[in-house]
């Protein structure tokens, strides 16, 4: 489909010249990328070159990761066809390069476009129906000791008490204690995105996933929301911070929702071990993490004495819970494939 | 000690290498500790607690990556941190554009640089793969396919292509072949002799060469045909041809087949061909699946598919053994292990590199115990086997036959938990592997070995090497290595399983 030439020109601002001309679809989107991807042309710049991806950064600083695979992989995530991973082999990329979007195309470099005209944008899924299945989440708990990379959260020095504090707190719905013990872990532990927000990420996934049914889940969400938005990018990496922004406001990875949705029943434990080894899979310790935060949540969730029901929103559907269950409503329209 | 902060601003490298970055800083020289981290006020505030913060990284902000080097003097410290600089500069994030390479990047490119070159190995993403073997092929090229997750009917197109052109088309999926005395891909350093090997399994073809050379003989050919050359789709058409150029072969005088069991009308297809064979001949499939026949020696184990070659060769008759050491040896070994060991201590845990290894020793376990389980099916009550060369474990990071990495961390997990008794290993060497696969894997047997007398228990851990003298990591060197801190090693893989078992079945009579 293309020759990996060399680049041929190259000034501050202009685009670079890479070889024939490469037109690339975007086959799906983060749906908070939506009003961006449709706005008038802006320009950005390359933010970061990795093996098997870019990160752009365009105006307002909005983030856009751009990569293939089958899932989205993060929730400001453009996957592209796989012809995309040759390309990142073959053109030599660099950060500060510009990028420009002009009506439905984004011009990485003067030959190499990415096309939106077929691009699918996906919704994380906020009201989910199905119980929360307890063995599903022995089974996600089994798979993460045995699957699990180590390395991130689990070797941080306070990552014990954390974890506990995190767990006591979400099992007594306790908002303040969740602040508290929120605010330790961002910014915390190694990586891009470090593990303490990949732990939250995967928690805040957890109180999205049953907020409708679980007492105070939601009541915490917001006291998280408005206590911790306002200072992020002053306490971890920008791309953690838009991490944690994107879930704060129940947008996530398809590739970690695919993982929460396989603990619902009927969870059958083939499709848990499938969705959560391909998310052990993101990064180093990434989705390791997150899982993780995640398992801490539901079992913490699960694991409460407090299980009055509550209607917190008029669309939660059901909101009765059992000592063994916990039931939420999937939204009709979720943007979900098939298989997860 | 010094410490010492290098600050990188506004740099995003990608997890993956920060924490392999954090790893190979804290073996340099004179290097105490080291922790690379964005510096992000949790971190700084870690690196404060830990002792390794200076006022240059206290400085820096959310989004600057802090290397923090703790060393015994000045020189260590500024090598620790020059080696961390150096290795972020050559990382795909800091890739210079205009940057000129004289790797050639397509086939044409290559045979400029390579005037005359009539094998291609190719290894990329599956997607690509069959276009790029189709090219070779075209140009007259035999091709070795190391990509996999290349569809089946590619392969059998590719395939047909090469034999109407009289080429071979080793692959799709095919990871060890030596073809005119040159190791290709994952392959041992071997002497030339007379026995013609041909292949669907790669850690199978280096085990069982690797055995030919060790009882003194040598491989003409090993010509490795890919995984699924002998399911019912593809018909084993590769290995068909293979075993016509092995018979042909006039350096060739025995030739041995081995391969994951073939599917039914392959094996009829097979049978006859082998009937025809003037050669005698040598068949193993791998776990319990029958290739008797009249005209062939049907091997149970790939051990005895290599010595039965090597008697072949010498106008011999092989009697198969379980053992090659004396019974007396084994028996000491059993008693050894199981003496020290406490009564809750009942499982084997398999941690394999090879994937035919892994089937191989899963076989041999499930023979003589009862609860085998392949992977991690049956938790923690059983025995069980892993492959962690599988698609689920290597996505995103390297195979454990090149780094470690995820053996160290199972078994650390292993020695965890109280009812492991034995953990069973493969050290594959050879061209591609780890360049010191026994060193790469000892801190974690050490460390293993440690937790588990810490609590009072003993662990048997028990190996075989597979390699051979000439190999780079010389074989008898990484057998000593392991030896040194009480490892088991056994002279064949099927011999260490069988050792394993009988620890493990001593267990189950003493309690």
């Amino acid at each position: 489909m293309y020759d990996a030439s060399p680049c041929t020109k190259r000034g501050a601002g202009e685009m670079v010249a890479t070889g024939p001309m490469v037109t690339m679809d975007v086959i799906a989107a983060s749906a908070g990328l939506e009003p961006f991807l449709q706005a008038p042309p802006w320009e950005g710049q390359i933010a970061a070159v990795f093996h098997r991806s870019l990160l752009c950064m365009a105006p307002d600083e909005h983030l856009l990761h751009l990569h293939t695979g089958p899932r989205l992989a993060s929730p400001f995530s453009l996957r592209i066809e796989d012809d995309f991973a040759k390309m990142l082999q073959a053109i030599p990329f660099m950060q500060g390069m510009p990028v420009r979007k002009v009506d439905l195309t984004i011009a990485l470099t003067e030959d190499v476009h990415l096309r939106l005209h077929r691009t699918t944008y996906y919704q994380s899924p906020r009201h989910l129906l199905g119980d929360v299945e307890p063995d599903a989440i022995r089974h996600a708990r089994k798979t993460l000791r045995l699957y699990g990379r180590v390395g991130g959260f689990d070797q941080l020095p306070d990552a014990q008490t954390i974890g506990s504090t995190v767990h006591q707190a979400l099992a007594g719905r306790d908002a303040v204690q969740m602040l508290e013990a929120t605010r330790h872990l961002i910014g915390l532990g190694p990586g891009l995105t470090p593990s303490g927000d990949d732990f939250l990420v995967g928690c805040l996934r957890g109180l999205w996933l049953i907020r409708s049914n679980a007492p105070g889940a939601g009541q915490t969400l917001d006291r998280l929301r408005d206590a911790l938005l306002h200072d992020l990018d002053a306490r971890t990496t920008r791309v953690g911070a838009e991490f944690i922004r994107y879930a704060l406001e129940g947008a996530f990875a398809e590739i970690l929702d695919r993982a929460a949705l396989a603990l619902l029943a009927p969870a059958h434990p083939q499709v848990v071990q499938t969705a959560i080894t391909r998310l052990l899979a993101q990064g180093e310790t990434s989705g390791t993490d997150t899982m993780l935060g995640l398992v801490t949540c539901l079992e913490a969730l699960l694991s409460s004495p407090r299980r009055e029901p509550r209607h917190e929103r008029q669309d939660a559907g059901t909101t009765s819970t059992s000592s063994a269950t916990i039931r939420g409503k999937m939204h009709a329209d979720a943007c979900l494939e098939c298989d997860p | 000690m010094l410490v010492w902060n290098v600050i990188h601003k506004s740099v995003y490298h990608d997890s993956v290498t920060l924490m392999h970055l954090t790893r190979d800083l804290q073996v340099v020289d004179g290097v105490q500790r080291a922790a690379i981290m964005m510096g992000t006020p949790s971190n700084r505030a870690l690196l404060r607690d830990a002792g390794l913060l200076t006022p240059d990284g206290d400085a820096a902000s959310p989004n600057d990556l802090i290397i923090a080097v703790e060393a015994a003097d000045m020189a260590a410290a500024h090598a620790g941190a020059q080696a961390a600089e150096a290795a972020l500069s050559t990382s795909r994030s800091s890739t210079l554009p205009c940057q000129t390479t004289h790797r050639p990047r397509t086939l044409r490119s290559a045979l400029t640089m390579l005037d005359g070159a009539n094998l291609a190995l190719i290894s990329v993403p599956g997607l690509y793969a069959g276009l790029e073997a189709m090219k070779a092929l075209q140009a007259g090229m035999h091709v070795m396919l190391f990509s996999d997750n290349v569809p089946v009917t590619t392969e059998i197109e590719l395939k047909r292509f090469a034999l109407a052109r009289g080429l071979l088309m080793l692959g799709p999926d095919c990871g060890t072949a030596i073809i005119n005395g040159v190791p290709l891909g994952f392959a041992n350093a071997m002497p030339r002799g007379r026995v013609g090997l041909t292949a669907a399994s790669g850690t199978g073809l280096q085990e069982v060469s690797c055995l030919i050379a060790a009882a003194g003989e040598g491989v003409s050919q090993a010509i490795g045909v890919g995984g699924r050359d002998l399911t019912d789709d593809v018909g084993g058409l590769m290995m068909t041809h293979a075993l016509e150029i092995l018979a042909a072969d006039p350096a060739t005088e025995v030739i041995g087949v081995l391969g994951k069991p073939p599917g039914p009308s392959t094996w009829e297809r097979l049978q006859n061909q082998l009937a025809q064979l003037s050669k005698p001949c040598v068949v193993h499939f791998s776990g319990s699946f029958s290739a008797a026949g009249a005209s062939w020696y049907a091997a149970a184990t790939l051990e005895e598919a290599a010595l039965g070659a090597v008697a072949l060769a010498r106008g011999m008759r092989t009697t198969p053994i379980e053992f090659t050491m004396p019974r007396e040896e084994i028996e000491r070994f059993i008693g050894e292990a199981t003496r020290a060991m406490q009564p809750g201590q009942r499982f084997v845990r398999g941690l394999y590199a090879g994937g035919t290894l892994a089937y191989e020793a899963l076989g041999l376990l499930q023979a003589k115990l009862p609860k085998v389980f392949p992977g991690v099916l049956g938790g923690g009550e059983g025995h069980y086997v892993v492959d962690l060369g599988e698609d689920q474990f290597t996505l995103g990071r390297p195979h454990p036959m090149i780094d470690g990495t995820l053996r160290r961390e199972w078994i650390l997990r292993a020695a965890q938990d109280p009812m492991t008794a034995v953990i069973l290993l493969d050290v594959i060497l050879g061209y591609g592997a780890h360049p010191d696969p026994a060193g790469d894997l000892l801190p974690a047997i050490q460390q293993a070995t440690r937790q588990a007398r810490a609590g009072g228990r003993h662990l048997a851990v028990v190996a075989s090497v597979c390699g051979t003298e000439q190999d780079p990591q010389r074989r008898s060197a990484q057998i000593d290595a392991l030896r040194a801190h009480d490892v088991i090693v056994m002279p064949s893989n099927a011999q260490a399983a069988r050792l394993a078992a009988g620890i493990a079945a001593c267990l189950i009579g003493d309690g």
